[in-house]
């Protein structure tokens, strides 16, 4: 059985009679100890498809359709007593701003604590037990001073450990990072990574990473789904995509960001910018800013197609062709 | 490059203190804290230096600075052959700055026409009559269009706004520009645009580019030059291409280890250095060598106490390379 297996997430936004798609038939599967990346820019729909699987959508204007199971158990319309009996407990979230996502008035130690006690029923000094073991565990200097501190009192690394300490006091199975890293600095960044890394070996845990960094991709995730207005347009092990993307999105981001390694004479950016949600083109979403448009690109949503390595999808109707893909490079 | 090199800005020990003349919310003046310290730096016409550091390290407080936005506790700013200090406007006309968030650096009750125009008129750049004419060829400039004069940010994309405020910047044809984080809030597939513009415009105008960033990948593209800034101090400047291959400061060193690399797959195996601890608070700066306390060098030395005691000067090393370390030959290796 997978940990996880979501099959045809669908997520729209509903505003009056208007409705615009955010999550299009969204696949994929998640094993315990693996970590899957979800790669797109902004407005890709990759937020929105983790909070479904955590079921933090709610009940306002989004409504998600399809299917997303959890050690077998469908969570999509599951009551929410199911969904709060998962959250915090064996599926666990981080954010990318820990400043907004920490009380500003309440000591570190009593916000774990409160967080702890909401979940399980604990004295006050088993679950001080508990929040300590774990800002040991996320490497924090001297946890008990810690624990006495208020946020402001705390770099910005720091408090993504205390969120990090707060997420996996339960030992969850699965934890959803959404760009955990994008708000740090980059000796920080390093830092942080290694953190998950241990911890998610340490705890056997899965990790549904969420952004917009190739290299923190590649650095991190076993798999990688690449987002393109809410649409997966390619997916497959890390290493096959980025080495061989098949569809010419994955290869316009490839191509758009300079290394650090090598000197690049001049970057090729990809024309135009992401269509706007209300406004989605018919066909493959990408096609009016895509180099090899055909026709039939326009018409209708292209299939995924299988490339040469096992698991490697790219939807596009030239996924595959070598000839189209070496004229590309 | 066809043009003849000079100096379009030089600083020369500048420091900057923030005197922390407001009193806290419990009545505490907090303590005064040096954003810049003696910084010693040239540019020349044509050339774009990166300026890179993590947060708190003073890169934009520098930018600031050049463009007179916050007072000197020291040293002089030199643009052209004139003390920057002296007169506002002509600092206007040679400097000119590009913002990190193109959402609130224009003005949201102002079409993109009038924004445009404004600094047209102020330094009488070009004939009242002529003004029209100029906002529509600096508008194509940026890759829009002169129609676009009439409408008002809210209707463009993020980048789409910064390449009107670019055009804002240009219009009076200065001979430098800051650029601070000009690209971070963009998504990557728009970046490349913004950046290539960026890079036309110094080519063709032989503008000088102090171009301010966290993304060491961007910077080394774009740049001929960089600084690397730790704690209000410069660490390393040196030729973007010497010091990517072969940094000369372990904080460099530690920097270009820690970006995160696309293509694992057939890269050599990367093994990031991971410093200690986080980055020591302006009002705490260690004694000696400011970064000596998260130096992985230092603890591979065996902690000599020169870096304790003693401050690096920022010195000049062979090919025009500068680097404040007392073992610059031994920072490229970790």
């Amino acid at each position: 059985m997978r940990l996880l297996e979501v099959n045809d997430l669908t997520v729209t936004l509903n505003v009056g009679e208007r409705s615009a798609t955010i999550v299009d038939k969204l696949s994929l599967t998640l094993d315990r100890g693996r970590c899957l990346g979800l790669v797109g820019e902004s407005g890709s729909g990759k937020s929105t498809a983790a909070m479904a699987v955590i079921g933090l959508l709610g009940h306002g204007n989004l409504s998600a359709r399809g299917s997303v199971r959890f050690q077998g158990a469908e969570l999509i319309d599951a009551p929410a007593r199911t969904q709060r009996g998962l959250q915090g407990r064996d599926i666990a979230m981080i954010f990318q701003d820990p400043m907004s996502a920490l009380n500003p008035v309440q000591r570190i130690g009593d916000q774990i604590v409160e967080c702890v006690r909401a979940h399980e029923t604990l004295s006050k000094k088993e679950a001080q037990a508990l929040a300590l073991e774990a800002l040991k565990r996320v490497g924090m200097p001297d946890p008990p001073a810690m624990m006495r501190r208020y946020p402001h009192q705390l770099s910005g690394g720091q408090r993504q450990r205390v969120m990090i300490a707060m997420a996996i006091v339960f030992k969850p199975k699965l934890l959803i990072a959404d760009e955990p890293t994008t708000a740090l600095d980059l000796t920080i960044q390093a830092q942080i990574l290694a953190l998950l890394k241990q911890l998610s070996r340490e705890l056997d845990m899965a990790v549904l990473l969420i952004t917009h960094d190739l290299g923190v991709i590649s650095d991190m995730a076993d798999d990688i789904v690449v987002l393109y207005a809410g649409r997966s347009v390619e997916s497959g092990r890390t290493a096959d995509v980025l080495d061989h993307p098949g569809h010419p999105y994955t290869r316009g981001l490839l191509a758009a960001h300079p290394s650090i390694d090598q000197a690049t004479e001049r970057l090729n950016p990809i024309a135009g910018m992401p269509p706007p949600l209300w406004d989605r083109p018919q066909g493959c979403a990408f096609a009016p800013r895509c180099d090899h448009v055909q026709p039939t690109c326009t018409q209708r949503v292209p299939d995924p197609v299988a490339l040469g390595t096992p698991g490697h999808l790219a939807a596009c109707i030239l996924a595959g062709n070598t000839e189209t893909v070496a004229a590309t490079r | 490059m066809m043009h003849v090199r000079r100096p379009v800005l030089e600083v020369q020990g500048l420091s900057v203190t923030f005197a922390g003349e407001t009193v806290g919310a419990f009545g505490k003046r907090p303590k005064p804290f040096r954003a810049l310290d003696e910084i010693d730096l040239t540019l020349n016409n044509g050339e774009a230096l990166g300026l890179i550091g993590e947060s708190g390290s003073g890169k934009t407080t520098l930018g600031k600075a050049i463009v007179g936005l916050v007072p000197l506790s020291a040293g002089t700013i030199t643009l052209e052959a004139g003390d920057a200090a002296a007169d506002r406007r002509g600092r206007a006309r040679k400097v000119q700055m590009v913002f990190q968030d193109p959402y609130a650096s224009l003005h949201p009750r102002q079409t993109i026409g009038q924004t445009l125009a404004e600094p047209l008129r102020i330094h009488k750049a070009v004939p009242a009559d002529a003004i029209d004419h100029m906002v529509a060829q600096l508008l194509e400039r940026v890759g829009l269009m002169p129609h676009h004069a009439l409408r008002y940010p809210q209707h463009f994309s993020g980048g789409q706004r910064q390449r009107i405020a670019i055009a804002r910047a240009i219009a009076i044809e200065p001979s430098m520009i800051i650029a601070d984080e000009p690209v971070s809030a963009l998504d990557v597939s728009v970046q490349a645009q913004i950046l290539n513009l960026l890079d036309d415009l110094r080519r063709e105008r032989n503008m000088a580019m102090l171009f301010i960033s966290h993304d060491l990948s961007v910077v080394r593209h774009l740049c001929q030059r960089i600084a690397v800034m730790y704690l209000g101090r410069l660490v390393e400047v040196a030729p973007a291409n010497a010091l990517t291959r072969r940094p000369a400061h372990p904080y460099t060193t530690a920097l270009l280890s820690a970006v995160p690399r696309v293509h694992a797959g057939n890269a050599p195996v990367h093994k990031p250095i991971v410093l200690a601890g986080d980055i020591p608070s302006h009002a705490a700066i260690p004694s000696g060598c400011p970064f000596h306390t998260r130096c992985w060098l230092y603890d591979k030395k065996g902690k000599p106490a020169q870096c304790r005691n003693a401050r690096p000067p920022l010195a000049q090393h062979e090919d025009g390379r500068q680097s404040a370390c007392f073992f610059p030959k031994e920072a490229a290796s970790a």
